[in-house]
């Protein structure tokens, strides 16, 4: 199982692969933006996707209507602190298949992540 | 205008950015927090070793300022990352500037003021520096104890025009 991970933060990139590897995955590929992961996307196959909101260039909700446009079909977690209804419901639209709201712990997060995880 | 930007910082916006502030440190980082003191200035000296900024615009307009002792922000990494750097490096920028984030996004929600736009953080390595902001801003300004040292947040809202 090979998955996206996408923050321009690369310390949160760092806590999500590692609770990635927890779960069983070992094959995770980094970006630090929605350019940088659209490039990467369109380039390997993945069956997961993880991504931020709010990055430079191209945002998190940019790269899933992206995606989406591609006529892909790859689950997407939003993980984000974006919380408000109307983004939540603005990410659904755009075609995240879940969302997990910052701060988190790395129990919610594996519990997430089991749900797609099939290792 | 909207009835919150008639409110006071004091009333309104601060509980909100004090409880976001606590939930991320309990949540994140495993560190419990508590409030020390409340500052009212007109520039910000947080006199800590490594400080996020992140600004606020659209419907509320306003800078937020997270400011940590070097101590918390290694017991943070060596918590969040589970590496303890020795030294302020790219890491430890990049933790606290999440932070900020995170004390903005989570402030934001917990407001619950439609049209709030957060920006993205700049860090600042070092405590020799002052910010200033321009007169129409109210700001205030909250230090926290931790098990580590001290942090403290200010925000800076512009008053309703």
């Amino acid at each position: 199982m090979k998955v996206l991970v996408v923050d321009d933060s690369g310390v949160m990139r760092k806590v999500i692969v590692r609770a990635l590897n927890t779960v069983g995955v070992k094959e995770c590929v980094e970006a630090s933006n929605g350019v940088e992961a659209l490039k990467i996307f369109q380039a390997d196959q993945f069956d997961l996707i993880l991504t931020d909101w709010n990055m430079p260039e191209k945002s998190g909700l940019e790269l899933v209507q992206d995606i989406r446009a591609m006529g892909a079909t790859v689950p997407i977690i939003m993980v984000t602190t974006e919380a408000q209804k109307g983004q939540v419901v603005a990410a659904i639209q755009a075609g995240v298949s879940d969302y997990l709201t910052k701060p988190f712990d790395n129990d919610v997060l594996r519990a997430k992540l089991d749900k797609f995880v099939a290792v | 205008m909207s009835t919150i930007l008639e409110s006071d910082i004091q009333s309104v916006y601060l509980p909100s950015f004090i409880a976001s502030t606590k939930a991320i440190f309990k949540t994140m980082l495993g560190l419990e927090i508590t409030v020390q003191a409340f500052d009212k200035a007109e520039a910000f000296q947080p006199g800590h070793d490594v400080t996020g900024i992140i600004g606020l615009a659209g419907s509320i307009e306003g800078t937020i300022v997270v400011s940590l002792e070097k101590e918390v922000a290694f017991a943070a990494a060596e918590t969040f990352i589970g590496e303890r750097p020795a030294t302020i490096n790219g890491d430890i920028l990049d933790l606290v500037g999440e932070l900020a984030n995170m004390i903005g996004g989570g402030a934001k929600d917990r407001l619950n003021i439609p049209g709030v736009i957060l920006g993205l953080p700049t860090t600042v390595s070092g405590n020799d520096y002052k910010l200033s902001f321009k007169p129409d801003v109210e700001i205030e300004t909250v230090q926290f104890k931790s098990p580590s040292g001290s942090l403290t947040i200010q925000i800076a809202m512009r008053r309703p025009v």
